[in-house]
C-alpha cells in the first residue's frame, strides 16, 4: 500500500485553496485604471474649462480696448455723436477681464478662474496700470479736444499709450498661451506616466494569472496523479480488508473450533489484574460456561481459584517478561469447577495475554489409576513371587522329609531296626499330613481374593462365640479359658471369612500358649479414635518386637516344633486386607502375652468406598 | 584323621532334615560332633557365646557351619552377613544347605560371602552322597584355618 508522497500533499493544499489573491488583484486593478482614467478626464475637462475663458479673456480685453480706442476716435472725429459713457463702459469690459483673469469672475461669457501663473499675472497687474494710465490719457485727449485742436503732443501720447497696451495685452496672451500649452504638455507627461502605470499593471496581472494557470495545471496534473493514487491505494486497501477479512475469518473460525480452550485476557493496573476478553467454544465446554457471563469480568471474579493454581503468577511473568510459558497439568478447583488443567500462555503484540489451555482430568485421574494399577500390580507380583518361592521350599520340605526316611525305612529294614522303621513312617506320616495341610491352606488362602460373597453386619461378641463353637475341641483339649466381653459393637464384612479370622486367631493363641499354667484368651473390643479395634489376647509367652512383623508372612513360624503350616496368620492377613481392615500385633515382650488387634471399615464406610 | 574333633554347628529348623542330616554323617563316619540349632538367633548366640552358650565349652567353634536360609527368628542370610562382619567368625567356612533353588538366593548367599552353596537333593541316594561328599570335602581335603 502506498502512502501519499508529501509533495502531492502540498499541491492539494496550494489547489484546494480558493484564490483569495485573484479577487483582491482584479479589484485594486480595477480600482487604479478606473482612477487614472478618471484623472486624465477630470484634468483635461478641467484644463478645457480653465484656459478657453482665459483665452477669451485675453482676447476680449484687446477687442473691449480696441472697440473702446475706435468709438473714442469716432467720437473725437466727430463722426459718430455717441457719448463716452460707451468709451468708458468699454474700458469699464477691459478692466474687468483683468479682474476676471486674477481674481475669478463669472459672466455671460463663461465661467473665469484665477490665474496662478505669477509672471502672468504681474504682466496682466502692468497692464492694468497701464489701462489707468490710458484711461487717464483719454480723458485728457478729450478736454483737450474740447478746448483745443487736434494734433497735439497728446495725441501723439494716446496712441503709443494705446500701443503699448495692446502689444503689452499680445504679450499676456502669448504667455497665457505659453502657460497653457506648458500645462497641456505635463498633463501629457502625467497621462503617458499613468498610461504605463497601468500597462505595468495590467502586465503584472497578466502575468500573475499566467503564473497561477500555469500552478493549476500543474497542480490538475498532480491531482490526477493522487487520484490514481488514491484509487490504486483504495483498491489495494479493498484487497487489503478482503484478504484480512478472509483471514479473520480463518482465525475466528479456528479460535472457536480448536480442541483446546483459549482464553484472551487485557492487563489492567500493569498486570495487577487481568480482564478476559476472549473465550473460545472449547473453553465454554470444558468449563460448562457461556463467555456472555465472562466476558469483561476480572480473572480473579470468573476464576476464583486462579491464584492458588499458580496460573495467576504466570500470567503475571508472561505480562513482564513477554516469554511464553508452558504451565504443566495441575490441579484447578473453586466453588463451581475443578479439575486438571494444561496451560500455554503467550502475549501477544497487542500486550494481550493468551491461555491455550486443554482439561488434562481424565488423562490425568487415568494416570493416577494406571499409577494405583502399577502399584497393585507390583505388589501382587511380589505377593506372588513370595507365594511360588516359599510354596516351592515348603512343599519341597516334607517331600525331601518323606524320601529320604523312605530311603532309611529301607536300611532299617535290611537292618531289622523295628523301632527305628516305625519312627520313620510316624515322620513320613507327619510330612504328608504337613503337606496335605499345606495344600488345603494354599487353596484356601488363593481363594479369599477371589470370593464374592455379601457383607453383612453382625455383632461382633455373636462372631466370637460361633468361632468359639468350631474350635471347642481344641479349646477343651488344651484346658483353655476363654472369655469373650459381650458388647453392642459391629463388625461388617463376609461372615464366614470373618468366622474364619477369629478361628485362626483363637487357634494360633492356643497353640503359642506354651506351657502357662493357667491359661487364658480374651476376647473383645476396644475404641481407638472412634475406630473400634478387635482383638484376641493371650497370656502365652508373647512375640518379641523384631519378630512382631515377621509372625504374618506365609510359612513363617517362630517355632518348627509346633505343629502347623505357618499359613494361619497370612490367611488371617489376607482376609482382612481384602475387607480393607488392619491386623498387628501388641506384646510387651516375653512372657507377657499378646494381643492381635485389627480393624475394619464399619459399614458406612464399606459402602461408601464401594467395597 | 585328626585327633581334634571335627565340629559341626548345623543351623536347620526343621527336626526332620536334621535328623537326615545327622543320620547322613553318622552312616559315612565323617563327623565327630554335630551342634544343632534350630533358628538364626540360636545360631548367633552359640557362635556369639551369648546366653545359655556363653560356656566355651557348650559352644565349640565349629569347621564348618551348614546353615539353611529360611529360619524362624532371624534369616539365615542375615545370620550369614553377621558371621562374615565379625574377622574370627568370618574365617570359619559357611556352606548353605537349603530347599531353594532360586537365583536371586544363591547369588545373596555368594554377595554375603557364603563358601559354598548346596541344594537339599529330594532323591535319598543323592542326599546321602551329598553328605557324604560334603563330609570329605569341608572336613578333610579343606585346610581349616
Amino acid at each position: 500500500m502506498n502512502s501519499i508522497p508529501d509533495k502531492d500533499a502540498k499541491s492539494i493544499n496550494h489547489s484546494m485553496i480558493i484564490p483569495w489573491w485573484r479577487h483582491i488583484l482584479i479589484t485594486v486593478s480595477g480600482l487604479i485604471i478606473t482612477g487614472i482614467l478618471f484623472y486624465g478626464f477630470y484634468t483635461g475637462n478641467r484644463m478645457a474649462a480653465m484656459y478657453a475663458p482665459l483665452i477669451d479673456a485675453a482676447m476680449e480685453i484687446k477687442l473691449e480696448a480696441t472697440t473702446a480706442h475706435l468709438w473714442f476716435e469716432e467720437i473725437l472725429s466727430g463722426d459718430r455723436h455717441e457719448s463716452m459713457n460707451k468709451v468708458w463702459k468699454h474700458l469699464e469690459q477691459t478692466d474687468w477681464y483683468m479682474q476676471a483673469m486674477l481674481h475669478g469672475g463669472k459672466n455671460q461669457e463663461g465661467n473665469f478662474q484665477r490665474l496662478e501663473d505669477p509672471e502672468l499675472r504681474q504682466r496682466i497687474e502692468k497692464l492694468q496700470e497701464i489701462l489707468v494710465e490710458f484711461k487717464d490719457i483719454t480723458n485728457q485727449r478729450l478736454v483737450a479736444k474740447e478746448t483745443a485742436a487736434a494734433g497735439t503732443a497728446i495725441d501723439q501720447r494716446y496712441d503709443t499709450m494705446f500701443n503699448d497696451f495692446i502689444v503689452k495685452a499680445d504679450q499676456v496672451e502669448i504667455r497665457l498661451q505659453k502657460v497653457m500649452s506648458q500645462d497641456l504638455r505635463n498633463f501629457r507627461y502625467v497621462q503617458i506616466a499613468l498610461i504605463a502605470c497601468c500597462i505595468l499593471l495590467l502586465l503584472v496581472v497578466g502575468i500573475a494569472f499566467t503564473r497561477y494557470d500555469r500552478l493549476r495545471a500543474q497542480d490538475f496534473l498532480s491531482l490526477q496523479k493522487l487520484n490514481l493514487n488514491l484509487e490504486k491505494e483504495i483498491s489495494d486497501r479493498i484487497e487489503v480488508e478482503r484478504a484480512l477479512r478472509e483471514s479473520e475469518a480463518r482465525y475466528k473460525a479456528m479460535f472457536e473450533n480448536i480442541d483446546n480452550g483459549v482464553a484472551v485476557y487485557e492487563s489492567v493496573l500493569n498486570g495487577d489484574d487481568f480482564i478476559l476478553k476472549g473465550f473460545n467454544k472449547a473453553a465454554e465446554r470444558i468449563e460448562n460456561t457461556e463467555r456472555e457471563s465472562l466476558i469483561g469480568r476480572s480473572v480473579l471474579d470468573v476464576f476464583p481459584g486462579v491464584k492458588d493454581f499458580g496460573i495467576f503468577d504466570v500470567l503475571q511473568r508472561v505480562f513482564t517478561t513477554g516469554k511464553p510459558e508452558f504451565f504443566p497439568a495441575s490441579f484447578y478447583k473453586d466453588d463451581k469447577i475443578a479439575g486438571w488443567r494444561e496451560n500455554y500462555v503467550y502475549k501477544l503484540p497487542s500486550g494481550e495475554i493468551v491461555a491455550v489451555y486443554s482439561d488434562q482430568t481424565e488423562r490425568m485421574q487415568a494416570r493416577e489409576e494406571r499409577e494405583r494399577l502399577i502399584a497393585e500390580l507390583e505388589t501382587k507380583n511380589e505377593e506372588l513371587e513370595r507365594f511360588t518361592y516359599t510354596v516351592s521350599h515348603d512343599l519341597k520340605s516334607p517331600l525331601i522329609t518323606i524320601r529320604g526316611f523312605l530311603g532309611y525305612l529301607e536300611k532299617d529294614a535290611e537292618r531289622g531296626n523295628r523301632k527305628r522303621m516305625l519312627a520313620d513312617m510316624s515322620r513320613i506320616s507327619a510330612a504328608t499330613k504337613k503337606m496335605q495341610d499345606l495344600l488345603d491352606e494354599l487353596l484356601e488362602l488363593s481363594r479369599i481374593g477371589r470370593m464374592d460373597n455379601t457383607y453383612e453386619e453382625m455383632v461382633f461378641s455373636d462372631l466370637a462365640q460361633d468361632a468359639m463353637n468350631m474350635v471347642s475341641g481344641r479349646l477343651d483339649r488344651s484346658n483353655v479359658n476363654v472369655i469373650i466381653t459381650s458388647d453392642v459393637s459391629t463388625i461388617y464384612g463376609d461372615p464366614p471369612r470373618l468366622r474364619e479370622i477369629m478361628e485362626n486367631l483363637v487357634d494360633n493363641a492356643v497353640k503359642f500358649l506354651g506351657d502357662q499354667p493357667e491359661p487364658s484368651i480374651e476376647i473383645g473390643t476396644k475404641k481407638d479414635d472412634s475406630k473400634t479395634v478387635f482383638y484376641v489376647r493371650d497370656n502365652g509367652p508373647g512375640i518379641e518386637p523384631q519378630y512382631q512383623e515377621k509372625i504374618f508372612g506365609l510359612f513363617d513360624q517362630l517355632n518348627q516344633e509346633i505343629e502347623g503350616t505357618g499359613v494361619g496368620l497370612a490367611i488371617v492377613k489376607r482376609i482382612i486386607e481384602v475387607h480393607k481392615g488392619q491386623i498387628w500385633v501388641e506384646s510387651e515382650g516375653p512372657g507377657k502375652g499378646s494381643t492381635f488387634c485389627f480393624t475394619l471399615p464399619d459399614k458406612s464406610k464399606a459402602t461408601e468406598k464401594g467395597v | 584323621m585328626d585327633r581334634e574333633p571335627l565340629n559341626i554347628l548345623l543351623v536347620e529348623d526343621n527336626p526332620d532334615h536334621t535328623e537326615l542330616i545327622v543320620r547322613g554323617f553318622e552312616d559315612h563316619g565323617v563327623v565327630n560332633v554335630i551342634h544343632h540349632v534350630s533358628d538364626g538367633e540360636a545360631a548367633l548366640n552359640y557362635l556369639f557365646r551369648k546366653n545359655e552358650y556363653k560356656d566355651p565349652k557348650n559352644s565349640p567353634r565349629p569347621h564348618v557351619i551348614l546353615l539353611d536360609l529360611r529360619l524362624p527368628k532371624i534369616d539365615g542370610l542375615e545370620v550369614l552377613n553377621e558371621i562374615k562382619k565379625v574377622k574370627d567368625l568370618s574365617r570359619i567356612p559357611v556352606v548353605i544347605l537349603t530347599t531353594s533353588e532360586t537365583e536371586r538366593d544363591m547369588t545373596m548367599a555368594y554377595d554375603n560371602h557364603a563358601n559354598s552353596y548346596l541344594v537339599k537333593p529330594v532323591n535319598f541316594d543323592k542326599f546321602t552322597q551329598m553328605l557324604k561328599d560334603l563330609g570329605i570335602y569341608w572336613l578333610g581335603w579343606n585346610r581349616k584355618p
